[in-house]
């Protein structure tokens, strides 16, 4: 196990490779200080920079966006009270009391490091899992994929469950759409409208940038967003005793955000919470949480960073992507031919373990980053957001038309935008359909695969064992979110005498 | 509940559409090729059933009581002028060219949105073409449209 680290770190030991951890640590801090961008995004509107790359430098430079993106939001959450990203909002809690007493350099420092040391947790997870995971799945045929497409598609039930009927809705709408191109089957077209370009389908990586990147600058346009904000804030950096008597905080939490990363759909956010809430109902001084103690900092950050290791896991051993950016990274290494599942082991062994070695690294990069550049981030905060939006759009455009050189891509980009920006304005969740892609061209070929291996005969999902079992999953997984929310919710007050 | 009502209603009035708009796909789909072999499905199958369950979700949408607050959505005018310019963009990209037509949608959008200072619109507009075309023709190789400035 240790050889194969070794094997990962000789890959990442080249100057283009560390480069673009630097860069993509840099960047995902950037996008994720900046409210409106989230790790998404940011992964999205990175990919077409990574178009000519070697695939090991692409890949890295994109998870290393997304681990630092998560990271990013708590800086925006904790200097103004507003959350970078969805999953920072539960830092902000105390994040944001600390500020206000003229404490936002205890309240950074510890972040940094909370984030990297769950970062590093979640790496360890998800080299301690993934390759047994991928044995396990080397065994599997087409039911087995099927049920484990469908198991990855009850990912939507945590993503919508404020209205679990929008979020089926808007999957099965995505389904519909990969059904779009020449039957691999019969070769018969299906809803191409005599259009040569959709004879393969809808291009995955334009309507990927079109949801998350195109339909941001969509809804910024009309937003509040254009007002800047100003900060200037003090720093004083906290002691390093006060740092490491977190320690326990920093292990559970790291833990148990890897846990729940591993979870198809329970994400950063939802791990945020119930790290801060898991700390909040542990600790001694409850009545300090919200008035701006450090373990409400180190709790949410060290969970909602773990998450990012947790959910690579699903994705790299199984193909199926847990979070919405998993999502996207699944649209990227494909791109560069680099096709998540069982075989990936075998077949790029060496961009598996050069993933792992990357993450690590890029955990010290952030902490590195992290802690020198605050003043940097803050003055980010200020920057102004319409030149943001115009820049997003320039670089959506571009890079769906550099995809293929087609400017059908980028149409296709621009309908997906719509189609998203649609979606957020009538309350409907995004995240079914961006599933949906990923996954309907494997829930279809399985489906018609396994059913003529046993002649029309529907039992065969449920009478094979490890295709039963995933269905079992799927429907455990639909009902898991309410579960979880139910933990994440606060507990009863103490009683004040 | 009154008609007016009925369509005040977003989640309903979108319900409706995408029934429609499943219906058509339905009877557009029509039947394909026979199956194969024994127990392979049509290339229709699978749509249909889509289409069918897209239908029945969306009926079940429709007759779900709704909150009091969701009402009908308006699209401000800064979204719908940046969507006009960006389609805008798109349509002429070819024809003008990427050097040309970047610099103007940069300029444009931020004045759009309200944004007043000129000399960082400007700046950002011919700073983000000229990395832009460096990163993506000089660095990766990936041609961009020339339009006017020719092949």
């Amino acid at each position: 196990m240790l050889d194969n680290l070794a094997l990962g770190f000789s890959a990442i030991a080249h100057l283009p490779v560390l480069a673009a951890i630097f860069a993509g640590v840099l960047i995902g801090i950037l996008c994720g200080v900046l409210p409106g961008l989230s790790a998404s995004t940011a992964v999205a509107l990175m990919v077409p920079f990574t178009f000519g790359m070697d695939p090991v430098v692409a890949v890295l430079l994109l998870v290393s966006v997304y681990m630092a993106g998560e990271y990013g939001g708590s800086i925006t959450a904790i200097a103004i009270g507003t959350p970078g990203t969805p999953a920072a909002a539960a830092t902000m809690l105390d994040g944001y009391e600390l500020t206000k007493q003229g404490k936002p350099g205890l309240a950074l420092t510890t972040s940094v490091v909370a984030s990297s040391i769950g970062g590093m947790v979640g790496v360890m997870a998800l080299f301690a899992f993934s390759e047994p995971l991928a044995r396990v799945a080397l065994s599997f045929g087409a039911p087995e994929y099927f049920s484990l497409a469908v198991f990855g598609l009850t990912i939507i039930a945590s993503l919508s469950s404020k209205n679990l009927l929008k979020g089926l809705l808007i999957l099965f709408l995505g389904l519909l759409l990969t059904t779009i191109g020449l039957d691999g089957f019969t070769g018969e077209d299906r809803f191409t409208f005599g259009i040569p370009k959709l004879m393969d389908g809808i291009s995955i990586i334009p309507a990927l940038i079109g949801l998350f990147a195109m339909s941001s600058v969509f809804y910024g346009a009309e937003d509040e967003l254009h007002r800047s904000e100003r900060v200037s804030l003090s720093f004083a950096m906290p002691r390093l005793r006060e740092l490491l008597r977190l320690w326990k905080v920093y292990l559970h939490s790291s833990l148990l955000g890897s846990v729940i990363g591993v979870l198809p759909g329970a994400g950063a956010t939802i791990a945020s919470f119930i790290c801060y809430n898991e700390v909040r109902r542990f600790s001694r001084n409850k009545d300090r949480f919200g008035t701006g103690c450090l373990e409400g900092v180190a709790a949410p950050e060290a969970g909602n960073n773990a998450v990012v290791g947790g959910s690579l896991v699903p994705l790299l051993t199984l193909g199926i992507p847990g979070s919405a950016t998993a999502a996207v990274l699944l649209g990227a290494l494909m791109l560069h031919n680099v096709q998540p599942g069982p075989l990936l082991f075998q077949s790029n062994g060496e961009i598996v373990y050069a993933i792992f070695a990357g993450l690590l690294v890029a955990c010290v990069a952030q902490l590195f980053f992290g802690l020198i550049g605050v003043p940097l981030w803050i003055k980010v905060i200020s920057a102004p957001r319409p030149l943001l939006l115009s820049v997003i759009a320039v670089v959506s455009v571009v890079g769906a038309y550099g995809y293929n050189n087609s400017i059908v891509d980028v149409w296709v980009m621009f309908g997906f935008g719509l189609l998203g920006y649609t979606l957020k304005k009538l309350d409907f969740p995004v995240t079914p359909i961006i599933l949906a892609l990923v996954l309907g061209g494997i829930l279809e070929e399985n489906l018609r695969r396994a059913l003529i291996v046993s002649g029309g005969d529907y039992a065969i999902f449920v009478t094979q064992p490890i295709s039963a079992m995933l269905l079992l999953m799927a429907a455990i997984s639909l009902l898991s979110p309410y579960m979880l929310n139910r933990l994440s919710r606060p507990g009863p007050e103490k009683k004040t005498r | 509940m009154t008609m007016t009502g009925f369509f005040q209603n977003r989640d309903r009035v979108f319900a409706l559409v995408l029934i429609v708009l499943a219906s058509i796909f339905y009877a557009l789909i029509g039947d394909m090729e026979e199956p194969y072999s024994p127990g392979a499905l049509a290339a229709s199958t699978y749509p249909r059933l889509i289409l069918a369950c897209i239908i029945g979700l969306s009926c079940m949408l429709i007759i779900q009581p709704v909150s009091s607050e969701q009402q009908t959505t308006i699209i401000p005018w800064k979204g719908l002028a940046v969507i006009l310019l960006a389609a805008g963009y798109i349509f002429l990209i070819e024809r003008v060219g990427f050097f040309v037509l970047t610099p103007v949608f940069l300029l444009l959008v931020p004045l759009v949105v309200g944004y007043r200072h000129y000399v960082a619109t400007a700046a950002s507009a011919i700073l983000v073409t000229a990395g832009l075309y460096a990163v993506f023709v000089l660095v990766l190789n990936i041609p961009l449209p020339a339009g006017l400035l020719g092949d």
